[in-house]
């Protein structure tokens, strides 16, 4: 699901003007009735004001511990009129995120990229998942259905790719998403848990660079919108984690400033994608808070997720894995690598999103 | 302190008591010419630091910027950039497109106020943060709330004004703002704003908005670059100079600051030696005045010499006069100097009226090195100025000067003519020698030496003159006695009459100089209008549009409106043919290649071009600048055919070049149609007025346009005209006063000096008023003389003005033209002006009785 993106992304987001400005921007609405539609649900849907591919995972390295990356690309539909024959015309942005969750660091290295599509290979597909901001990209194969990323920043160089284990799987009622008490508070949403990580990571610039073959498993959400959160909510909470028995849970509350819960919603899935439980009976409670020093802000790193009747716990790989993208989508946010375990006992490994926590976003 | 040291201190304030009037005038004229001179270097140190500021603004960091050599260039060289960018070491690439626009505000101040012009620069926010941070738009906090930060960076109709540009035109953030590029009307919101330098208007709006609403589509005017580590620019510009078309250039910023300063160097210079004028004035007055002290210290000096006082400490005595004098005046000037330039920053602009640049009131930049530079120039020249009587004072016998003072054999010896024939000598083989660096320093230092010349000769020439003068009175029995007095003395004292009017010499010489220069210039000018404004109206879509906005089909539609008779359609591109130089306009136009004289003032006949050539029509300017002879191949970046060098004209409004060419030759070899500037012909008994009324009420899309009749548009050009000497006009004023006070305060000395003289006139019975008829009649014959002489040497100064200096700095030749009546009505108010001052000088210094007076002749 993924509203952290949504709040993220809420600078750049154009409300159509009032008093119907001629040629302003229509932007399309969710609809319950509507079904995912494959591979054409794989591209993008520029219709809509906001849209995300969010890849996160857990990648085994040779003699070294394990580590967490996350690779994001955003796509924003501005107010800018259609009629606009310009190249350069501002229509739709493009942002893109990559971190790596480093033990030995002990915090995240991020870089991000935001260009305007048009000049310059900024581009997005309609018919699957092709996205670019020059050297940076994450492709489909329409084929095999094998995703490819390639980074290439200052001091990151991921190429990876991702091998699907099984269909997409359609988040809420077939991938139409309520985010909040009003039913066009919502989004399309499908998940690809469980995909098969491999390729080459590395880190650091120059001679200090350090690469590792890497393998592991990685999570990939899809996720497009036109609406805002509702007025009250401040924030949200979202996990996305890999089961070990090869299943998934997803689970995700919209907070309001108070903290308290205004929407929430949990999925789990057994392998292969059957869905074996779904709620909206979710109690998230903080076990650790991690106090950031660049945004102040105050993070529940660890947690106590209960679902129905399952206590999840979280543990974070490292306590700093806040990301600074005021330069790009704007504001702080945590995204980071985290444990599940229940009762003790390890049951996956995931990613953790925590937005909001720092403050109302600044412009 | 030593007892030379303080013998020679008693001496220098012996010496400023004894003429306290006198030291100060000198002291003034110093100040006069240094304040001047620190004046104008300020000013315009400030303008260009100002632009400087503004340059690097818009500039930013980038270390290379590629460039439209005309106008703008296809937006497809940012994708063959961006194809490079890896090889070539280039890290990020923002492309700009750069529209000049008029500005019209929502809350009109004055309803007839000048349109404003305002350069909006079309950023991409995302790239541009590379290369030129300081540009990004500051979103308004108001305008965000209503959707965002990024609602209103990339909204179509958002524009971010510089805070200067904000008051200018009276909005804020929230307010619509309307801007016309060519004919295209846009209405935009004011979004935010951008950092400027203070004063600096300028905009920013997103790139593709501003393509869309600014009329640009598909056109960029730069891309700024930033290059990868290790990467030099020599070796970018290398890589990709061969891979991009012709109609770019590649180049660092600094070059396009070079040219910025190019723009008005010649302008600059030629204040600056003005303002040298006034201070070499002023060295002829601390000469007169050291002069005068040694001789009235003669005995003084004689007596230190007999009680052993050596040759090098009475040298020393009179030079400490000389540069105590312009100490006094050269630290006086430099204060006077950084006041008068904070009031000229204020009334003129940066310019100094001269055009150049347009837009906001520079800060004063205070430059110490070159103050103290010009501390120095001023003791220099005092020390110059007093090095002659100080040899004189050296070489006086002691028992003759121990019996009093004569000024005559001081200055007597400068009666002769080899120096100013010598001087002349070399002004002639100066003016053989070709400029220096582009600015005409042989044929300044010509004037010098004509000067020099005129002023050397003035002794000599007294010494020829007046006595003919009086044999010719004693011929014809004029023996007024007053008049004969007053004929006598001038004509037996050259070496004194020379001293009181060499400033009036020079002063006057370069005024006339500067007359004759500048009517020459006005009436060429007015001839000049004639030639290039034939039609009745003319009409200019609004500045900047990067195409020209008048299509082919509203040209069809205006030539067959019923009030025009005939119409013209003309196309403007800026060509930049060299990165450091300013850019040379290329004019497409009608022109009959059989008589291209209907339509450009040739200086020469045309030559017909060889089959298959295209003509073009240069400017003086394009002759000097870029070697664009007569006949000669030449190549320009719109084309890939070379042009036949078919004629050269007169541009007086571009010292930087133009280039003409027959609209028809443009159309064809750029597929560019559209134009920006029309000359329209009305049906006989249609006034301009009401042919604008009709042709704006059948075209509406003209309301925005700039119509002048071709009247208006002659009295415009002359206006400016005017402005831009006004400033010229200022130093002659002050160089004629300082020479004015230099006659009035040889006269005080004078009375001083000849009171044994006044004595004995008084007691043979002339009266104090007949004493002071005859110093009249002395000051007025030696302004007269001077004036004359003045104006004969400003005649020649001013040929070496029009046919030299002019062509040389602003490339333009002319015809000369005397305003014999208004330099004879100037020669004849200087002699009056010189007649009162001295009589002013004298009355107040004989007041004492004759007895007193003559009891100084021991």
């Amino acid at each position: 699901m993924k509203r952290r993106a949504l709040l993220a992304a809420l600078p750049w987001l154009a409300l159509p003007r009032a008093e119907g400005k001629e040629g302003a921007v229509i932007y399309e609405e969710v609809r319950k009735d509507r079904r995912l539609v494959f591979p054409r649900d794989y591209g993008a849907h520029p219709g809509f004001r906001t849209e995300w591919w969010y890849v996160t995972g857990w990648l085994e390295r040779p003699a070294a511990p394990a580590c967490g990356f996350q690779i994001t690309f955003f796509r924003s539909r501005t107010g800018h009129a259609d009629a606009n024959p310009s190249r350069f015309a501002p229509k739709q942005l493009l942002f893109a995120h990559a971190a790596l969750a480093l033990p030995e660091k002990g915090k995240l290295i991020h870089e991000e990229r935001s260009a305007r599509t048009g000049p310059g290979g900024v581009r997005y597909a309609e018919t699957d998942t092709a996205l670019a901001i020059a050297d940076w990209s994450l492709v489909r194969d329409t084929q095999s259905g094998v995703y490819q990323a390639r980074i290439i920043g200052r001091e990151l160089d991921f190429n990876i790719r991702f091998v699907p284990v099984g269909a997409p799987v359609p988040q809420g009622q077939d991938g139409y998403s309520q985010k909040g008490p009003r039913p066009e508070q919502s989004s399309h949403y499908y998940s690809e848990p469980q995909l098969e990580v491999s390729g080459r990571i590395a880190a650091g610039r120059g001679a200090a660079q350090r690469a590792w073959a890497a393998g592991g498993r990685a999570w990939l959400d899809h996720e497009w919108s036109s609406t805002l959160l509702d007025e009250r909510a401040a924030g949200w909470d979202w996990i996305g984690i890999n089961l070990d028995d090869g299943g998934s849970l997803m689970a995700f509350r919209i907070r309001t400033s108070e903290g308290a819960t205004l929407w929430a919603h949990a999925a789990r899935r057994g392998a292969g994608g059957r869905l074996l439980k779904e709620t909206a009976d979710i109690r998230w409670t903080a076990k650790r808070v991690w106090n950031s020093p660049r945004s102040q802000a105050r993070y529940p790193v660890a947690a106590e997720v209960v679902v129905g009747s399952e206590a999840w716990l979280l543990e974070p790989l490292m306590d700093d894995q806040e990301i600074d993208a005021r330069m790009s989508t704007g504001g702080f946010y945590w995204e980071g690598a985290v444990l599940a375990s229940i009762g003790g006992a390890r049951v996956g490994r995931g990613y953790l999103e925590l937005t909001g926590y720092a403050g109302k976003l600044k412009l | 302190m030593t007892p030379r040291l303080i013998l020679l201190r008693w001496f220098v304030t012996a010496a400023w008591r004894a003429q306290r009037g006198r030291w100060l005038t000198a002291a003034a004229a110093v100040a006069v010419g240094i304040a001047l001179a620190t004046a104008i270097f300020t000013v315009n140190r400030s303008a260009l630091a100002e632009f400087q500021q503004a340059i690097d603004t818009v500039n930013g960091e980038a270390a290379l910027q590629i460039t439209a050599r005309a106008g703008s260039f296809p937006e497809e060289v940012f994708d063959t950039v961006l194809l490079h960018a890896d090889r070539a070491g280039i890290d990020s690439a923002s492309p700009v497109v750069s529209i000049d626009v008029v500005v019209r505000p929502p809350r009109q101040t004055a309803p007839h106020s000048p349109a404003e012009r305002l350069t909006v620069l079309g950023m991409d926010v995302f790239r541009a943060g590379a290369t030129t941070p300081a540009l990004i738009a500051q979103v308004d906090a108001g305008a965000a709330e209503t959707g965002g930060a990024g609602a209103a960076l990339f909204a179509d109709d958002a524009i971010f004004l510089s805070p200067a540009a904000q008051t200018a035109y009276a909005v804020r953030p929230g307010d619509s703002i309307s801007v016309t590029s060519g004919l295209l009307e846009a209405r935009l919101r004011v979004a935010g704003s951008v950092s400027a330098s203070p004063g600096q208007r300028l905009a920013v709006m997103d790139i593709g908005a501003a393509q869309w609403r600014l009329g640009a589509l598909g056109r960029l005017s730069r891309i700024d670059l930033r290059l990868s580590e290790g990467a030099s620019p020599d070796a970018v510009a290398a890589l990709l100079g061969p891979l991009l078309p012709a109609s770019v250039e590649i180049a660092a910023p600094e070059q396009r600051t070079q040219r910025m300063s190019n723009l008005s160097r010649a302008y600059r210079v030629n204040l600056n030696v003005l303002a040298l004028v006034a201070l070499f004035t002023g060295a002829f007055l601390v000469f007169s005045a050291v002069a005068l002290s040694a001789v009235r210290q003669r005995p003084q000096l004689a007596l230190m010499s007999v009680l052993g006082a050596d040759d090098a400490w009475v040298r020393h005595a009179v030079l400490a006069q000389g540069l105590a004098v312009a100490l006094a005046g050269s630290l006086a000037g430099v204060a006077a100097g950084l006041a008068l330039a904070r009031a000229l920053l204020a009334v003129f602009g940066g310019d100094l009226g001269g055009g150049y640049f347009s837009g906001a009131q520079p800060r004063m930049v205070i430059d110490l090195p070159a103050l103290l530079g010009f501390t120095l120039l001023g003791i220099a020249v005092g020390c110059a100025a007093s090095w002659l009587p100080a040899r004189e004072a050296v070489a006086a016998r002691p028992v003759e000067a121990l019996r009093g003072g004569s000024s005559e054999t001081a200055l007597g010896r400068l009666a002769r003519y080899g120096p100013a024939v010598g001087l002349l000598a070399v002004a002639v083989v100066l003016l053989n020698l070709p400029p220096v660096a582009g600015l005409p320093v042989p044929a300044y230092a010509a004037i010098a030496c004509v000067l020099l010349s005129s002023i050397a000769a003035v002794p000599w020439l007294v010494a020829q003159v007046f006595p003919l003068l009086q044999r010719a009175c004693a011929r014809r029995d004029l023996r007024q006695p007053i008049l004969w007095f007053a004929l006598l003395r001038v004509a037996q004292a050259p070496g004194q009459a020379a001293g009181v009017i060499a400033g009036v010499v020079a002063s006057f010489a370069l005024t006339v100089a500067m007359v004759i220069m500048v009517a020459s210039f006005r009436l060429a000018v007015a001839d000049w209008l004639e030639v290039v404004l034939p039609a009745d109206l003319y009409g200019r879509a609004q500045a900047g549009a990067v195409e020209g906005a008048i299509t082919p089909a509203l040209q069809a539609r205006l030539a067959a409106l019923p009030v025009v008779a005939r119409a013209e359609f003309s196309r403007t591109v800026e060509l930049s043919l060299e990165p450091a130089r300013p850019t040379v306009a290329l004019w497409a136009r009608h022109v009959d290649p059989a008589a291209p004289q209907a339509r450009l003032p040739l200086t020469g006949p045309a030559l017909p071009a060889p089959a298959g050539a295209i003509p073009l029509y240069v400017s003086e300017g394009m002759v000097d600048l870029y070697g664009f002879a007569p006949g000669k191949q030449v190549r320009l970046p719109i084309a890939a055919a070379p042009f036949h060098v078919a004629g050269v004209y007169r541009d007086y409004a571009r010292q930087h070049g133009s280039v003409t060419m027959a609209r028809a030759d443009y159309q064809r070899l750029t597929g560019d149609a559209s134009v920006n500037d029309m000359a329209l012909w009305l049906k006989p008994g249609v006034s301009p007025e009401a042919a604008l009324a009709g042709l704006t009420a059948a075209e509406p899309a003209l309301a925005t346009a700039d119509f002048k009749s071709a009247g208006d548009l002659r009295a415009l050009s002359l206006r400016i005209f005017d402005r831009s000497f006004a400033m010229t006009y200022l130093l002659e004023a002050a160089a004629l006063v300082v020479a004015l006070f230099g006659v009035a305060s040889s006269y005080a000395a004078q009375a001083l000096a000849r009171a044994r003289e006044f004595g004995v006139l008084r007691h043979l019975g002339v009266s104090n008023g007949e004493i002071v008829l005859q110093v009249a009649i002395e000051g007025g014959l030696l302004s007269t003389f001077g004036a004359l002489w003045g104006a004969i040497t400003g005649g020649v100064i001013g040929l070496i003005l029009i046919h030299w200096v002019n062509p040389q700095s602003f490339h333009w030749t002319m015809q000369t033209r005397l305003p014999l009546g208004l330099i004879a009505a100037s020669a004849a108010a200087l002699a009056v002006c010189g007649a009162i001052a001295a009589a002013l000088a004298v009355r107040s210094a004989t007041g004492d009785g004759p007895l007193r007076s003559l009891k100084e002749d021991w």
